[in-house]
This record gives structure tokens, sequence and C-alpha cells, in this order.
């Protein structure tokens, strides 16, 4: 008998013996009520609790619409110098890339070296010359100011999480009230992807004497670009 | 320990300050070798620790309260908190099987281990298999308590700790002091000593000395990301695994959780098997349970859920994934009618921030790998009472651990539980109850045949007339030197109890109250004899 057959029958054998009676909670309606006491925010709540919980968490938010944010983004990014960006092959990218030529066109000094990853990149590069990641969330998360991630060929992970600056685009009525709520609803794909994050600021720490940092092995900054018409 | 903080680099001698640090580090581990009580006294008579411990405690209970404003919906919370731990223990068998063929359908290597020694093994073994050589590893309770490090390092693997706090504690050579505040008994001039005289840029110069903490964050955070890229593998823990999506959920807010999961072509998550939960409609309540209950969170940064290696078409993400469920022991909590609910534990740390002897002895105290309330319910039943019993008796059973807890584990109930263990006579056929390892260890003579008197005296009223009569007459006797020797462990830092002049029962007498059962020597039996 192996490891895993002994430690299972271990257990199965305590769930039927007479030592251990307690199998009450097999038998009750876990599914059933959902934390009757814990209040869900009003869907009138979303947008500004969704706004000031990133804002408490030290992300920056720029509320925009459809038509302007590539434009809006082009010129955050020239003016924080921003040497280097790069995206997911996803619509969104290829719309800020287009605005980010247009920048250069119109001012040479401003021009950003941004690209569309398509292919897997080196470690190398993306640690020690990417100033700035794009990204798209699929949805935004109001009771705890939370963007999701789905990653995927046109989402690569690492692109939220190594360079020092993290963009996120969002549309805003892709916010719900909770994780809670959007896991009820069951938006997500029922095969999951690989790997599905919930990012709510910029990385950080409070282990040196409980004083918070900012930047602790991930973005320093994050800016989540809320587009409010889309 | 050198009390004097030096903030001007010019004036520090590194050698000096090495040696220094050298001389802590064996001072700590001499002192992780003694007794308890040892420890716990001389942490009470470290004023820097204190402080660090007792400032730490209030900012996280404060943290805390803060965010649960509505008793009735934090109550209402934990019910649901406790309602999902107690389902997935009661079918946990069964969700291990089923989460392990969700994440085998989803290309995640499941392996389970009996012992910390073989699951040190099984991840030495997928490390050698991959030549892996060096190894980032994030935040991880059981590989703490299975010592990965020291079986890897023994192997000529380097093993480095990413979560800042691990990372200090692991660059100073001790252990975590908190669950989730690893490094929680450094305060930052300590910490500035440390990254100055033994941190290595990777260019391999010597980091400057600052006491700011950005600037310290920043350091770290250099020499670590350098790693990050080159390591060959990443080790994690799992804070839950989902059985019916074959999911392996990470909390984290530094972002180096997602950077070992992500970053290295082997990923190893190791996790005790009790982390299982049934459905991935039970991972929200929980989420905010854990983070509101440990850092005083309405969420981490990162909530990082892994559902599979990369696939072909993506572009990043490591190329295998392994589950190491590990039981040490966790099998043998399970079946014991009053201590299963050990294994609801979600490992928030609330319990050791609530606690008023956490905050003034520390966690080093404790000896162990999981310190506080729920420490003392964990190790002294993976590692068996006679070698942690001790530490029992650092509670004096206010309850604050167990109205803290966010899945309502009674803490207060296990410990005294654990105490009645620690001194309870063997069964007759102790392997086939499974009984608590250690079981009876702190079971004396003595202690037996005063309760076994005491139950007596209790029993016959001649007996007990006796006795108080001795007491009453011979109360002077307590004043003498014979008795302050005897009662020295309770007096040395309390007042002499004396009896009384007249018993209780004298004095209903002498007021005419009469006695109820004037016959009567029939009583219950006592439980300790």
């Amino acid at each position: 008998m192996n490891s895993r057959e002994r430690i299972l029958q271990r257990l199965y054998a305590s769930q039927t013996s007479a030592q251990n009676p307690d199998q009450t909670h097999q038998a009750t309606g876990i599914q059933a009520e959902h934390a009757a006491g814990w209040t869900q925010l009003a869907q009138r709540e979303w947008l500004t609790s969704f706004k000031q919980n990133l804002l408490d968490n030290h992300a920056e938010i720029i509320e925009t619409t459809t038509a302007n944010w590539a434009r809006e983004l082009a010129q955050q990014l020239t003016a924080r110098g921003v040497k280097r960006l790069l995206s997911g092959e996803h619509e969104h990218g290829k719309v800020l890339l287009n605005a980010l030529v247009q920048n250069a066109a119109e001012q040479p000094s401003a021009a950003i070296d941004a690209h569309i990853v398509t292919t897997a990149f080196s470690k190398e590069e993306l640690f020690l010359t990417v100033d700035a990641g794009f990204s798209v969330a699929s949805a935004g998360l109001a009771e705890t100011g939370s963007l999701l991630l789905e990653t995927g060929p046109q989402e690569p992970r690492a692109l939220s999480l190594v360079p020092p600056l993290n963009i996120i685009l969002l549309n805003a009525s892709a916010i719900t009230a909770s994780f809670l709520t959007l896991v009820q609803a069951q938006t997500l794909p029922a095969q999951l992807p690989t790997n599905v994050l919930l990012i709510s600021g910029p990385s950080k720490t409070a282990d040196i004497q409980q004083t918070l940092a900012y930047g602790a092995h991930g973005p320093k900054e994050l800016i989540v670009l809320l587009l409010t018409d889309a | 320990m050198s009390q004097t903080i030096v903030s001007d680099s010019m004036n520090i001698n590194i050698e000096q300050l090495q040696q220094e640090l050298n001389a802590e580090q064996r001072e700590f581990n001499e002192l992780q070798q003694r007794h308890f009580k040892v420890r716990a006294k001389m942490a009470l008579e470290n004023d820097a620790l204190r402080k660090s411990f007792r400032g730490a405690s209030d900012f996280l209970m404060g943290k805390r309260k803060a965010v649960f404003p509505d008793d009735g919906a934090l109550s209402a919370l934990r019910d649901r908190g406790e309602a999902i731990r107690q389902h997935s223990l009661a079918n946990l068998p069964e969700l291990l099987e089923r989460l392990e063929s969700n994440l085998t359908a989803n290309g995640i290597q499941v392996h389970w281990a009996e012992t910390a020694d073989e699951a040190c093994t099984i991840i030495h073994d997928i490390l050698t298999a991959n030549n892996a050589r060096t190894v980032v590893k994030g935040k991880s309770m059981v590989t703490e308590e299975i010592e990965l490090n020291h079986f890897l390092e023994a192997r000529g693997i380097e093993c480095l700790e990413s979560d800042m706090g691990e990372y200090l504690v692991q660059l100073a050579g001790e252990t975590p002091s908190h669950i989730i505040m690893p490094a929680i008994h450094k305060n930052k001039a300590q910490i500035a000593r440390l990254m100055h005289a033994r941190a290595q840029t990777s260019d391999g110069s010597q980091v400057p000395y600052t006491e700011d903490v950005d600037e310290l964050i920043g350091n770290a955070r250099a020499i670590l990301r350098d790693k990050f890229m080159r390591a060959d593998a990443g080790i994690s823990g799992v804070n839950m695994a989902v059985a019916n999506t074959g999911t392996l959920c990470l909390v984290e807010n530094e972002g180096n959780g997602r950077m070992t999961t992500t970053m290295p072509k082997l990923h190893i998550a190791v996790t005790g098997i009790e982390k299982v939960v049934e459905d991935f409609s039970h991972v929200p309540e929980l989420l905010t349970l854990l983070t509101r209950s440990a850092t005083g969170q309405k969420i981490s940064t990162y909530f990082n859920m892994i559902s599979g290696p990369k696939k072909a078409a993506e572009l990043d993400g490591p190329e295998q994934v392994h589950l190491v469920l590990v039981d040490n022991g966790r099998s043998r909590i399970f079946s014991h009618p009053v201590l299963k609910p050990t294994l609801q534990c979600i490992r928030c740390g609330a319990c050791m921030n609530h606690c008023p002897v956490y905050a003034r002895i520390g966690g080093h105290a404790y000896g162990s790998t999981y310190p506080g309330p729920i420490g003392q319910v964990v190790t002294p039943q993976i590692a068996g009472l006679e070698k942690h019993g001790d530490m029992l008796s650092a509670c004096s059973l206010n309850g604050a651990c167990g109205e803290a807890c966010p899945v309502r584990i009674p803490l207060p109930e296990l410990i005294r539980e654990l105490r009645a263990e620690a001194v309870s006579p063997q069964f007759s056929d102790a392997a086939a109850v499974q009984e608590v390892m250690g079981r009876g260890a702190k079971r004396t003579l003595g202690e037996r045949l005063i309760w076994r008197g005491w139950a007596l005296t209790h029993r016959f009223a001649p007996l007990y007339r006796i006795m108080t009569t001795v007491l009453t007459r011979g109360r002077g006797l307590f004043r003498s030197k014979a008795a302050a020797a005897l009662l020295s462990p309770w007096t040395d830092s309390r007042s002499t109890p004396q009896p009384a002049r007249r018993s209780l029962h004298e004095l209903a007498k002498a007021r005419g109250v009469a006695d109820q059962y004037p016959n009567s020597t029939a009583g219950k039996r006592g439980d300790h004899a």
C-alpha cells in the first residue's frame, strides 16, 4: 500500500468510526444561504465603491471613454517617461499601439517602444527593459476594488506582474458587487483559464515594522483605465 | 544584542557588525534548544522584543476591527466560514480524491506524502529530475513545518525565501515568529543592520546601510527580482485547493507568490491535506474572512488562482505544476472526536494577534513552526505532547483566540482537551484508537496522588472535615519556611495564599444554617483520579 492509499484509508476509516459520529454537516445545505448578514452593495454604489477601494489601495484611476482612452493613456505614458511597453495580442492593445504611433508622429521625442507580444519572450528582456505592461480586465469587483484578469495566449501572466508600471483597462459596465456575486453568477468559464487573477492595487508589503511600502516584488504603480461609456 | 542604533553608514565597522550578528544567531539557536520556560522568561526580559510584539498585536487587532464594523455581519460570516470548513472536513477523503482527479485532468501532477521526510524527498526528486539547482520560495508555513529548506540545502540546492519577512528571517538564520508577518520580532534598526551585514546585491556588492523602509524594501526587491528571473523552480504554499475545478488558490500582497508560480519553468505547490474546499462558490467567503482577519484588508493585492501549467498556445507560465499533499499527522487529528476542528484552520493568524500571552512572549518562545493558540493546538498533535506539551501551559484560557477565529475553532477547548490528554493514561489499544501522540507524557505520580487525595476527601465527609480542620487550624504553617519552599513555583510571582480561620461550613453552622445532607458521603467521582 502506498502513502496515498494509507492516508485515504485512515481518513475513510475515521469518517465511519463510532468514535467520530460528527457527520451532521454532510447533510446540511452548504449551498444554501450565503452569509445572510453580509450586506451586498446596492448597484448604485458599485462604481463609487470600486473607485474608492482602488484609491485606498494606492491605485490611480483614469476615467475616460472608448473614443479617448488610448490618446489619454499615450499622453500619460509620455509624461511619465515610459520608454518600453508590452501588451497582449488583443484589440485594445492594437488601439493603444496606434495611438502611441500617432503621438510619436506629433512629438518625436516622446516615442515609446511598444510591442504586442505574440511569441514567448525572454525573461531578461522583460525584467530588465520593460517599463510598463498593458492588460485588459474582464470584470471589476465593487466591494474590494478588484480587477479580474483571465490570462491566456492573448493575455500573458507576467505583463501584469513584472513591469514596474501596471496598466489595466476595464469597462465600467463590467463592474459587479463582489467576488461572491461574480462566482454565483457563473460568469467565469466552467473550465477555468490556467491562471485567473484578482488584482487590487500595486504590489506592497508591511513586513518591516508594519510600515507599508509599495513596489514589493511586482508593479510599483497601478493605473486603472475606466471606460465609463463601455 | 547591541542597543546602539547607528544611522551613519560611515561609522559602521562591517566586520564588527557581522560578528555581532553571528553572535546573535548563535544565541538564537541556543535558546531554541532550551526549555519552553527559559525561552518565555528570556522573551519577557527583552524590552525591544516586547515592544515589537505589543505594537504588532495592537496594530493588527485595530486593522481587523476596522474592517468588521458590524458584529452581526461578522457573526454571520463566521458561521459561513465554519460551515464551509466543516463541510470540507466531513467530506475530506472524497474531496481529496476529486481534487486529485481534476488537478490531473488540468495537467497538474499530484503527490501524496505521509510524513515530513517523505514530502521533502518527493520535492527533492522532482527538482533533481528537472535539473533544478536554484529554488525561489513563496510563503508557505507547511514547508517550514516539514523543514524543507534544510533538507534541500543539505543536498546542494539553493532555496531562497522571497516573502520579504521570510527573506529577512532566513538572512538572520532564524525562523518566523508569526505566520503572517514572519519578521514581526525585528524593528527597523535591526533589519537595517541585517541587510547591511549579510545581504548581497546581484553583482556581489554590499547593501548600503539604511533605516528607510522604502529603501530597505527596494534593496531586497532588486536582489530578489534577479533571483526570480533566474531560478530553476518555484515552491509555494496553497491557501485553498478547489476540488470541483482543480484549482490552487494563493493569497498575497507582495507579488512574490505570483513570481514564484509564474516565472520559473517548474512550480511545486505544497499543502496540508486539510486545505481542500469542495466548490469554487466556497472560495469568496473564506477569502474575505482570511484577509480581513489576518491583516484587516478587504482583499489582498493578489488572489492567484492556478488551474494548470502553461498551455501550448500560452506565452508564459510554468511548464510543469506539481502539488504535494502533506499528511504529517493530519489524518490522526482528523480521527480525534474533540480535536478534529484543529483542521478547520485557514492560517490567518488572528488567534495569535489576539492572544495576551503571544503579545508578551512572542512567536519564538513557543519553539514551534506555528506559534500562538493555533500552534499550541497543532504542534503537540503533529510532533507529540512529550516534545511540545509544555507550550500548552502558555494559556490563561481567557478565550480571546476563540472569539477572534474566523472559522470558529474552539481553541480554548482544544487547548484544555490537549492538557487533559497530556495527563491522561494511555489507551490499552493505543494503535487502534489513534490517540494523540505522546498522550500521558505529562502524567506524574505526585500530581496523580494529589488529585486522588483531593477526590477522596471530597467523597468522604469525615476526611473532608479532617482536611478543613487541619487547613484552618494550621493556617500559620503557610507562612513557614518549609511551605515557602514547597509553594515557590506559585508564590515567586504571587502573594502566598492562606486558608481562612474558619471553614465556610463552620461559619454557616454558627449562623444557624442547617446541614442539608447531614449523613451524606456520596459524591461524584473526580475525573482526575
